[in-house]
């Protein structure tokens, strides 16, 4: 017999275990962490239970629905735009009364939930007794107690969602407003008002779910103006409901002298309250989950050893990763290498096999090498986040490094994104995905690719061992630093710029410290890496493609050269950078290459400037061959560009997917200015100490 | 005005009237003349003023003149506004003694501003019904109010203070100072007379305990949540 098909979606704290038990039921990959909010993106996994097959959809972690974080807006959008039949709302047993508040307000969506109380394992310890069976009494919710972790409880689980769904019918249950009557659920006057409104809506939409309806009387109650656009309501219509909520809000302000969310979640914690007495009982052990977790927390939190610390940690998981991930990186640069050697021998037998050939020999495999050679990077980077996370110490690593970031006009959650960004601008975007507001995570990202990468040090080397050979080290160090000073600055000017009026605040809570699972780890780790190798390869194909055919074209055997129609465009534009002092054609195509990978700079300026006969040096050879090209200030002022200008397609493609087209040209269009600007101060500069 | 909706906490309108009054009167405001009004230390207006100055209310630069700009005097009257109708709304229909009411007024102001209109309306309606308010004065039995015990105020109690001046030690919440926050703090089970325990405090960078939660707070964060010692 075909099983039937059901939606349900999990929603719980941040921490709460929600994402173990999410992978526990679909054994999907996906992450999980100790960070709040570590699940942006939506995820969705199947399972089978005995009668039906279940599509399960995770949301991101969240306290409640009234601080318009991103993940709060994503999930309040979940629950009013899409259909399902089931909530799993996940507690943590060993917090019950803080963890039922959401629970409680999950209530006003109608639909049937069921309540999972986690870490079931450790209320033992702490002296607490949970009865899962007396919660019916009163809220109509089930229970279940679980534990993730060690997979407790998991058959009565599965077991219970089956009942639960064969018990219910969503769209019967939904016509019959059986689901409308109070119980208790909010304040009587509050419920009225949300009734008043509720009338309105549905003489607006008749034919609109009605359980739906009433969870959107409630937040046009609370003045909630980001769901105004989710109803198809037009402006009359939404303007009736306004005033009426401005009424309603205004007729409870005078009796309750608070605004309606206020009137609410008082009403909500107390009730979460009293519900933690009835269905819990708990005798003093002495010992809480934060016992030992504080005596830590003294240590590394405090202000100097905390903060050695901090460091340490941080400089530990920037030398783990790039040591660990160097012979691997190696390795699958020089298994392109092989590939392409191979591939140069085979013969071909006519233009069409020709072209083939050297489409993949010259377009394709070097930026896919150079993007290989940045999976172990990535890999390694997170599975480290992800033991750092799970162990809570990412909580307090945020939390130390604020003040510091308060610089930049950003909170500590931005910390670990752009100190990643030392290693490669890819990874850096990702993280910052972490962040919780729309603002730090556009300023975050907008920044982290002027953070030198370990793809320019190449470039850096080269110039400083033939233009600075005296002091190679404060060459390399200024440009690092400059990246970093101009990272601050523009942080300070795009804060100012776009968004004015945002206060800079960190709220975070921390929890307890824990061993971290290695299992969670390779998972958090396969999963992004699948992801970033999903999210960019298309954009890189696309845009090494274009360039291939734009230096492939019109002469086959001048690659890139001064007759492809690269080399034309290049020629004609490359006075642009005479100011800079670099305005040769051979520079400007071998920055264009550098788009696809920084590290082509350098290999495409050594098939373009071979050799030259020089009339001061003679026969010169590259890379020697470049001082025909540079002086000291523009070699430095070519630095200062390569370091500031768009880094790579990757990064332009990740930009482009974690914060969108406008962010992304933003993001071009700002750095090729400022890497233009600085350039050309750092050349006038320099010459006059010539 | 009615189209100004910067959300300014009853703290930081207390300093921009206080600006405003200042500039009226001789023109040049320092640091010290605010601070002494408000009572409060200099510290404590350095940040009520930079937080004014960020959004275009104040200009200031250290070592100089605080100077209110256009649009601080347009907001500052607004407030005056908004005060005036419930001072004017209390005299009217509570009965407290003139200083009383006005040491309510100022911190309700801001959480009643979204109803003047009903307040302001209301006062219209018993003015032109002369007869209609003699008889709610009589009901309300007007003399036999002579004290309430509302009147206690609490703002300017010193013993309450923000969190970024906090030691290690328990505190009692006694209320937020910002919208945002207290949402946040509540959604999470941290609500105004719970009892929490300060675990850190590097600069107003604070680490607070309540029985299985632990939240690191930024100091613009903490610097929102009053606390009173226990």
């Amino acid at each position: 017999m075909e099983k039937n098909e059901k939606k349900i979606a999990i929603i719980g704290n941040p921490n709460s275990g929600k994402t173990t038990l999410f992978n526990l039921l679909t054994g999907s990959n996906q992450k999980t962490g100790n960070w709040s909010g570590v699940t942006v993106e939506r995820i969705e996994g199947k399972f089978e239970t005995e009668n039906f097959s279940v599509t399960i959809v995770d949301l991101p972690g969240l306290w409640g629905f009234f601080s318009d974080s991103l993940d709060e807006t994503i999930a309040k959008k979940f629950l009013i735009e899409e259909d399902f039949d089931l909530i799993l709302t996940i507690v943590d047993g060993t917090m019950l009364e803080r963890s039922l508040i959401l629970t409680l307000s999950l209530l006003d969506r109608k639909v049937p939930i069921l309540l999972v109380i986690n870490m079931c394992d450790e209320l033992e310890d702490y002296g607490i007794t949970i009865y899962p069976e007396k919660v019916k009494q009163f809220i109509p919710v089930d229970a279940v107690l679980i534990s993730a972790l060690k997979s407790i409880g998991l058959e009565k689980l599965i077991e219970a969602i089956d009942k639960k769904l064969a018990q219910t019918d969503i769209l019967e249950s939904d016509d019959k407003e059986e689901f409308l009557k109070n119980n208790g659920i909010l304040p009587e006057d509050f419920y009225q008002q949300v009734d008043l409104i509720y009338k309105k809506l549905k003489e607006f939409l008749p034919n609109y779910s009605k359980s739906k309806l009433w969870y959107c009387s409630i937040f046009f109650l609370c003045m909630d103006s980001s769901i105004y656009d989710v109803l198809p309501l037009s402006i009359e219509q939404k303007l009736y409901i306004s005033a009426l909520a401005k009424e309603g809000a205004s007729v409870l302000a005078r009796q309750y002298k608070q605004d309606p969310v206020n009137i609410l979640l008082d009403y909500r914690y107390s009730k979460a309250k009293a519900l933690t007495n009835e269905i819990s009982k708990k005798k003093e052990t002495g010992k809480t989950r934060f016992s030992l977790s504080d005596s830590i927390d003294r240590i590394l939190t405090s202000r100097f050893l905390g903060l050695i610390v901090f460091f340490i940690a941080l400089f530990l998981l920037f030398q783990l990763t790039f040591t660990f991930s160097k012979p691997l990186s190696n390795l699958i640069t020089t298994g392109f290498d092989l590939l392409s050697k191979i591939l140069e021998n085979v013969t071909t037998k006519n233009s069409f096999q020709d072209f083939i050939k050297d489409l993949l020999l010259k377009g394709l495999l070097p930026p896919l090498s150079a993007v290989g050679s940045f999976v172990p990077v990535i890999a390694i980077l997170f599975f480290l986040i992800a033991l750092l996370e799970d162990s809570g110490y990412m909580a307090r690593a945020s939390f130390m490094s604020d003040k510091l970031m308060h610089i930049a006009g950003l909170h500590g959650k931005s910390f670990i994104p752009l100190i990643l960004g030392f290693g490669c601008n890819v990874p850096a975007i990702m993280a910052a995905r972490t962040l919780e507001t729309p603002k730090d995570r556009i300023i975050t990202i907008l920044i982290s690719p002027l953070i030198s990468c370990s793809a320019r040090l190449p470039i850096y080397l080269l110039f400083v061992s033939i233009f600075f050979p005296k002091n190679p080290a404060l060459i390399v160090f200024s440009l690092y630093l400059i990246g970093l000073i101009l990272a601050i600055l523009i942080g300070r000017i795009f804060k100012k710029i776009f968004f004015k009026y945002d206060e800079v605040t960190l709220l975070i809570d921390l929890p307890p410290y824990r061993v971290p699972s290695l299992k969670n780890a390779i998972r958090s780790m396969s999963t992004r890496v699948a992801d970033f190798i999903k999210r960019i390869i298309i954009y890189i194909l696309v845009a090494s493609m274009i360039l291939f055919f734009l230096s492939y074209f019109p002469d086959k055997n001048s690659y890139g050269s001064d007759k492809s129609i690269i080399g034309k465009i290049a020629s004609i534009f490359s006075p642009i950078l005479s100011p800079l002092g670099f305005g040769y054609w051979q520079i400007l195509v071998s920055l264009i290459f550098g788009f696809i990978g920084k590290e082509l700079v350098v290999g495409s300026l050594a098939t373009l400037i071979p050799s030259i006969n020089s009339p001061v040096h003679g026969i010169l050879n590259f890379p020697n061959s470049l001082m025909v090209f540079f002086n000291p200030a523009s070699a430095y002022a070519f630095l200062i560009f390569t370091l500031l200008y768009v880094p790579c397609i990757a990064t332009v493609a990740i930009i482009r997917k974690e914060a969108g087209k406008k962010w992304m040209w933003i993001s071009i269009a700002y750095q090729l200015a400022l890497a233009y600007v600085a350039s050309f101060v750092a050349y006038s500069i320099g010459k006059l100490f010539i | 005005m009615n189209g100004i909706e910067y959300n300014l906490t009853p703290g930081l309108e207390d300093y921009l009237l206080a600006v405003n009054k200042l500039v009226n009167e001789k023109k040049t405001v320092r640091l010290k003349d605010i601070s002494a009004i408000i009572g409060v230390t200099n510290a404590s207006a350095t940040s009520a003023i930079s937080q004014l100055v960020e959004r275009g209310f104040l200009t200031h630069s250290p070592y100089e003149y605080i100077d209110i700009t256009p649009l601080g005097v347009a907001y500052a009257e607004e407030i005056s506004r908004r005060r005036n109708v419930i001072t004017k709304f209390f005299k009217k229909f509570i009965n407290l003694k003139d200083n009383e009411i006005e040491k309510i007024v100022c911190k309700i102001e801001h959480f009643l501003s979204p109803f003047i209109s009903d307040f302001q309306k209301t006062i219209e309606f018993f003015e032109n019904n002369r007869d209609c308010y003699e008889k709610l004065a009589q009901y309300l039995n007007f003399d036999q109010h002579t004290t309430k015990e509302e009147t206690k105020i609490e703002i300017e109690n010193p013993k309450i203070i923000p969190l970024t001046m906090a030691n290690k030690g328990r505190y009692r919440i006694k209320y937020f100072s910002g919208y945002r926050i207290e949402l946040r703090l509540k959604q999470m089970g941290i609500l105004p007379l719970d009892e929490i325990e300060v675990l850190s405090n590097q600069s107003g960078q604070v680490l607070i305990a309540k029985d299985t939660l632990r939240i690191g707070l930024g100091r613009g964060a903490a610097h929102h949540i009053m606390i009173e010692k226990i």
